[in-house]
């Protein structure tokens, strides 16, 4: 069965470490680029855009690692968990794969397993690249790209925890239309709300959280521009906590799901 | 359960119904195929042949009423048991005949695969071709080669014969034949073309409608039923006999009527070959009620 689930999985595959290893190569490349700047400028260590506001190809380069992490957890969720199970019902291989003498709910299980492993390893390699090695360098075009920020929080586990909401959903509403563009454009369309409610059910639980602790500040450091860089830590890992569990609750209630012909 | 007296029986589908939308498949369907026998699941396009082969097999859940299979429902339990052939003999294209065939061997505990690479060595298949690139007769016998590899008790056919050539036809159905003679394996197999079946099966059901017409054993239906032959003028001949279906062609008519004994004179009455009396089955266009013709 996991020869079978990896042997089907295998274009998605390679597409997603591609786009993997493209987009850490351009984490890391564009990183370079705006310490070449900081290092023009004699200020290489320079954390302040009052000081050191990249310009030209260095802020494209932010731009460019900016919208690495807000797009591609979606992207990597989208391409490991749209031909999941659609495929195999578009193409009826679901009728030989359930004959054999595997129940559907190991079949489902496995190959979820294997997809939102491979998605969990892709995005943490992006995520972890941005975290460790660009976030020094986007910090200092914050204010520009504010509104990709919410995207990515500069948080890994926020970053993974897209994809592997993503994967689940693409994957059951995979088996519930059995059509590949349907579902792709379903989920392309549902993923963002489902991140949305998520985020929701996040800032409800900090609230309750809130009144419980009678409104402690629990900000640290001193107000630095390099605070923004872990400052939405704690709502990023509520919040990928919380995905993680929906996508934990999509694959467990995978298996019941059918389309109108299973 | 059965007793002791009576015959295993490999399938039981008890009230079976199932809709696509506005559109009703199956209608209340219930028959039984008894362990052992070759079963041929007859009906015209669109009759809920294939519905009821998934309900069966467990790739469908229908809406409503009972599928049993060796006595439970369909399981992880009993699915070893079961081998099955969708229709176009669906297999993964990217794989080689075999990778097919190592697959079979990863996912099901009894299979035998000296068998199946006989089965498919027969063919003249090449292992190392892509299941993508074969033919239709070829991905057909592959396809069977898996479900027989699987060692079933019970094997379920949706149309294999369909797309294939008449020597792949001849070819595929020797290989099936000489499975249920070995093994004494169960088969369902559905068609819409009475010739394919008519020399291997001993049971047959009809469906017309999403409903069961006929469910019976070869013999017996045989038995209980006459062709009746003449002029338009004595049709009254046929007044207070059942009439399955009639038809009218110029100043004659020929009607299937279930009777065991020939009519009334004035009318030339004969045994119905298998075919007649399944045509007379498919042709018939009124809903009837099932008829369940059971061995002597």
């Amino acid at each position: 069965m996991t020869w079978l689930a990896l042997r089907l999985l295998r274009p998605y595959l390679i597409v997603a470490v591609t786009v993997t290893a493209a987009a850490t190569a351009y984490v890391l490349y564009g990183a370079t680029v705006v310490q070449g700047q900081l290092d023009a400028a004699g200020m290489p260590d320079c954390l302040d855009p009052n000081f050191c506001y990249p310009a030209g190809a260095a802020l494209d380069a932010v731009f460019g690692m900016e919208l690495v992490a807000a797009f591609v957890p979606p992207l990597l969720g989208l391409v490991l968990g749209v031909a999941l199970f659609a495929r195999e019902r578009e193409h009826n291989t679901i009728a030989f794969a359930l004959t054999q003498s595997v129940s559907r709910r190991r079949w489902v299980y496995v190959k979820f397993g294997w997809a939102l492993a491979a998605g969990l390893a892709c995005t943490a390699t992006v995520a972890s690249a941005h975290r460790l090695v660009a976030t020094r360098y986007t910090v200092l075009a914050n204010d520009t790209y504010e509104l990709l920020y919410p995207l990515h929080l500069n948080n890994i586990g926020y970053m993974v925890a897209q994809t592997l909401l993503l994967v689940a959903l693409a994957g059951v509403v995979g088996l519930s239309t059995g059509r590949t563009l349907q579902t792709l454009v379903l989920s392309a369309l549902t993923g963002p709300v489902a991140w949305l409610v998520t985020a929701g059910v996040s800032v409800l639980c900090m609230y309750a959280v809130f009144l419980l602790t009678g409104g402690t500040d629990t900000t640290t450091g001193d107000g630095g521009f390099a605070d923004d860089i872990s400052m939405m830590d704690p709502f990023a890992y509520l919040v990928g906590a919380v995905a993680i569990i929906a996508a934990t609750a999509l694959v467990l209630l995978a298996p019941r799901v059918r389309g109108r012909d299973t | 359960m059965h007793t002791s007296d009576a015959p295993p029986v490999a399938v039981a589908a008890e009230g079976v119904s199932h809709r696509y939308g506005a559109t009703t498949a199956l209608r209340e369907c219930s028959f039984s195929v008894p362990a052992g026998a070759v079963v041929a699941l007859l009906g015209r396009n669109g009759a809920g042949k294939s519905t009821l082969m998934r309900a069966i097999v467990g790739l469908l859940r229908p809406e409503s009423g009972r599928v049993d299979v060796f006595g439970q429902p369909i399981s992880a339990e009993v699915l070893p048991r079961v081998g099955y052939v969708a229709q176009q003999a669906p297999l993964y294209p990217m794989l080689t005949v075999a990778q097919t065939l190592r697959l079979g061997a990863r996912l099901n505990p009894r299979w035998d695969d000296a068998y199946a690479r006989r089965l498919v060595d027969a063919g003249a298949l090449r292992p190392t071709a892509k299941v993508g690139s074969l033919a239709v007769g070829q991905r057909a016998r592959l396809a069977l080669a898996m479900a027989l590899g699987k060692r079933p008790d019970l094997l379920v056919l949706d149309e294999p014969l369909a797309s294939l050539d008449p020597v792949a036809r001849t070819e595929l159905l020797g290989a099936l034949m000489a499975a249920v003679a070995e093994r004494g394996t169960t088969v369902l197999i559905s068609t819409h073309v009475v010739a394919d079946v008519q020399d291997v099966c001993d049971h047959v059901v009809v469906l017309g409608d999403g409903r069961v017409r006929l469910t019976a054993a070869v013999e017996p239906a045989l038995a209980e039923h006459r062709i009746a032959v003449g002029a338009t003028s004595d049709l009254g001949a046929l007044d207070g006999l059942e009439v399955v279906e009639r038809r009218r062609d110029g100043r004659e008519f020929t009607a299937l009527v279930r009777t065991a004994a020939p009519g009334p004179d004035g009318v030339s009455w004969h045994r119905p070959t298998l075919e007649e009396l399944l045509l007379g089955y498919l042709r018939a266009e009124t809903p009837q009620p099932t008829r369940e013709v059971s061995a002597a």
